[in-house]
């Protein structure tokens, strides 16, 4: 993709050549200092040509590629080959449970995507997904934007708030849910405490009603990641240049005109992209959904894509069926982002 | 001058090392073997795991794994031909690890080793049989279990109720006046929970009210479930069952064993119904505050009277060390070890200890177990377990909780549990 491009570190030519040259210069030094020598006599460029000459016959390519392949094996046994062999599988029958080597299973083309396609239970799936992606993005799009433009202001404590902003996304969704799982218990969690013994109001059952618990589910998201989009947009505001606020003062601009042609433009790029691991991150969601309403409860009504598609695969052991389900949420994610880079481009080149 | 290259070497070196690590590290020579169980993590795990060291054959260590990946963390250990050399599998999956050919076949050993005669014949047949009634067994019994009714006898007294009711809608009332009263907060609490992370809490809870009422879950000898599972007898017990929630805590419907141990412990729940196996928890005062204040009844009946088969089997893997595991087993059957196993809190299938007064007088609650474990019955241990536990604890889950009717949760399960096993079966019964 190339706009992963544009911010990747480019490696110059010679550059190994260059790490070389201090490399010896060191190995050089601690020789020198044993042998009791200045270490600064050694430093001639001319002795450090020298040097160069032994090792002349590992060139900058090798000595790149040797670097590299540590590196290189691991994407491919992690990444690469799993994704090759989940794809394979998505065209075969083989459940792993039953004790067919994967080899065996039986080439079934296309059979498993139909399958899924029209497959009830999985659009209500991305029903439920969606109904959860959504909101979620959107609030925490809305709130960490706007947490950012206060922050952006400067006042007294500015860094300690935004600290104690960003506590958390430090910690393990894991440990998140457990503790809001808690504190959303009807009967005795403290968030009914509050709407019972201070509002006066009926309690509400969080965790046992359909639509209680997918807004339990967004308020979690969006009480953990906003930090995140707050942090982008900080970044983003922080970047756009004093000196155009201070031309738009000259012209008696309105703070609104500021803000809609002036801070929305400079930091919208870095703002859809936030949008964009969010959306991504909150579509793969499994975690939360997995302690919080333990799996998908009331019954299956937060049953997010990801808790089914590892109850298809790991409970059920429905393997090749399964890896057709991660490839179809993963199509729908790569066009889901594609749309939002698209939309980045044409801004820019507008822009 | 040849540091650069001597350090090459290294890395390249390093990285060789690195990757043969595991093969290289020396084994010790002619020790004992190394065994594994794998288990839920529940009191009776760790009574197990008290219990081995007196093993003297082999090391064997006990994993109390969470309840929610038990399942998951067998199978996929299966698919990977490893894991523990003797899984304890819940007693409705051995269809599906016989059906992967992941466990050793126990029948003949069993045979020459154990004196079958003194085993409560449906604890051989369920914790180890497979098909149903073939005679060919995958594992033995390492816990039986049932449920018990856990009661506070101080507020049935304050409240001037006498025992609890032997029928469900006895028991019922019962609660409701409870959950009115003022001397405690709410009546009767269980595992409501249906979703996928609970596996069978709901299930094994309302089975035994819909076996009780007279339905059943399936035909076995037809493979129906429509017409049967949607039954008005089973209309009836879910109808009854979303109003013996209403009894419980508010929003207890994704209650676990931990939440409904919690609310009897706190002292804020009258009832519940649970496994024999959480007994120690309940009856001890260093873990429950209320422990003194409980007394124990068999759970009750309507028509009929059934109650859900709890414990499990321990089975041989087919990928661990056989003999080793065989040995093992051999040992934990015998009367000796089986009498020190229910002193920690484990409960046996052996009429020659259940019988004995050491059982009866082990837990306040062993009489009550003894009179509860002939009432028991289970349900399918088809290969296809999980998927139909699966729609049916969902389904169940949003009729008790009031978010979808009775008969139309019942006919939505029917309707996915004959696809599935229609899908499984399509020239019918085997």
């Amino acid at each position: 993709m190339s706009w992963l491009g544009r911010g990747t570190l480019v490696v110059r030519p010679g550059y190994f050549h260059e790490f070389r040259k201090v490399f010896g210069r060191c190995l050089l030094a601690s020789q020198s200092e044993n042998a009791g020598i200045a270490a600064e006599e050694q430093f001639s460029p001319a002795q450090s040509e020298t040097i160069r000459p032994r090792f002349g016959w590992l060139k900058d390519r090798q000595l790149a590629t040797l670097f590299l392949f540590p590196t290189l094996g691991l994407l491919i046994f992690m990444n690469v080959f799993p994704l090759v062999w989940s794809l394979y599988l998505s065209f075969t029958d083989y459940r792993d449970s039953k004790g067919i080597e994967w080899t065996d299973a039986n080439w079934i083309g296309l059979e498993n995507y139909q399958k899924v396609l029209t497959d009830a239970r999985i659009w209500e799936r991305f029903t439920i997904s969606g109904y959860f992606v959504l909101p979620a993005v959107l609030v925490e799009f809305v709130l960490g934007f706007g947490i950012a433009l206060l922050l952006n202001q400067a006042f007294r404590g500015r860094g300690v708030i935004t600290t104690i902003i960003l506590i958390p996304m430090m910690l393990s969704p894991i440990v998140v849910a457990f503790f809001w799982r808690f504190m959303f218990q009807a009967d005795i969690g403290i968030v009914n405490y509050f709407i019972v013994e201070v509002f006066n109001l009926d309690p509400v059952l969080w965790l046992t009603k359909t639509k209680e618990a997918r807004i339990a589910l967004v308020l979690v998201d969006t009480w953990q990641w906003t930090p995140f989009i707050m942090l982008i947009s900080l970044a983003g505001l922080a970047a756009v240049p004093k000196y155009l606020y201070e031309a738009a003062d000259v012209d008696r601009a309105t703070e609104w005109f500021k803000f809609r042609h002036i801070t929305l433009p400079m930091v919208s790029p870095l703002l859809i992209i936030a949008v964009l691991f969010r959306l991504m991150d909150t579509y793969k969601l499994f975690d939360l959904a997995w302690i919080l309403t333990k799996g998908g409860g009331p019954g299956h009504t937060t049953q997010v894509l990801p808790v089914y598609l590892y109850k298809r695969a790991f409970t059920n052991h429905y393997t090749g069926e399964a890896a057709a389900t991660g490839y179809i949420m993963l199509v729908v994610i790569i066009a889901l982002a594609n749309l939002l880079i698209r939309f980045i481009n044409q801004e820019q080149a507008e822009g | 001058m040849y540091k650069r290259l001597a350090l090459l070497s290294i890395f390249v070196l390093s990285m060789m090392l690195v990757s043969l690590a595991p093969a290289g590290v020396p084994q010790a020579e002619a020790q004992d073997p190394e065994l594994t169980i794998v288990w839920f993590a529940w009191p009776p795990c760790e009574a197990l795991a008290e219990l081995v060291p007196q093993y003297e054959g082999a090391n064997v260590t006990v994993d109390c794994v969470p309840l929610a990946q038990w399942h998951d963390i067998i199978f996929t250990d299966f698919v990977a031909e490893g894991g523990a050399d003797l899984p304890i599998l819940d007693s409705q999956w051995i269809g599906e690890a016989v059906g992967g050919n992941h466990l050793v076949n126990l029948t003949d050993w069993m045979e020459a080793n154990m004196e079958l005669d003194d085993y409560v014949p449906a604890a051989l047949s369920a914790y180890g049989e497979y098909p149903a009634g073939s005679g060919v067994y995958y594992g033995v019994p390492a816990m039986a279990d049932v449920q018990m009714l856990v009661y506070r006898a101080d507020i049935f007294e304050e409240e001037g109720l006498d025992e609890p009711a032997d029928t469900w809608y006895g028991l019922l009332e019962q609660a409701q006046e409870l959950k009115d009263s003022d001397t405690i907060e709410n009546g009767f609490t269980w595992f409501w929970c249906g979703s996928v992370g609970c596996v069978d809490q709901v299930q094994t809870a309302w089975n035994q009210i819909a076996w009780s009422f007279g339905g059943e879950l399936w035909d076995p000898a037809e493979y129906q479930v429509e017409g049967v599972l949607n039954s008005d007898e089973n209309v009836e017990a879910l109808e009854f069952a979303a109003e013996l929630y209403l009894t419980g805590p508010d929003g207890s419907g994704d209650f676990t064993y931990d939440e409904v141990l919690g609310s009897l412990c706190n002292g804020t729940s009258a009832m519940t119904s649970i496994w024999v196996g959480f007994g120690p928890v309940i009856a001890d005062p260093n873990s429950c505050a209320e422990a003194e204040n409980f007394a124990y009844a068999v759970p009750p009946g309507q028509t009929d009277h059934y109650l859900s088969l709890g414990g499990q089997g321990m089975s041989v893997s087919a990928y661990g060390d056989v003999d080793a595991a065989l040995d093992f087993l051999a040992w934990f059957q015998m009367e000796e070890t089986q009498l020190e196993w229910i002193r920690l809190g484990g409960y046996s299938a052996r009429y020659s200890i259940l019988e004995s007064d050491e059982f009866v007088n082990a837990a306040p609650y062993n009489g009550v177990f003894a009179d509860a474990y002939p009432l028991v019955k289970d349900f399918w241990n088809l290969p296809e377990y999980s998927e139909l536990l699966e729609v049916q604890g969902e389904y169940l889950n949003l009729a008790i909780v009031g978010e979808m009717a009775a008969e139309e949760a019942l006919s939505y399960i029917a309707e996915e549990q004959q696809y599935i096993i229609d899908d499984a079966y399509p020239d019918g019964p085997q």
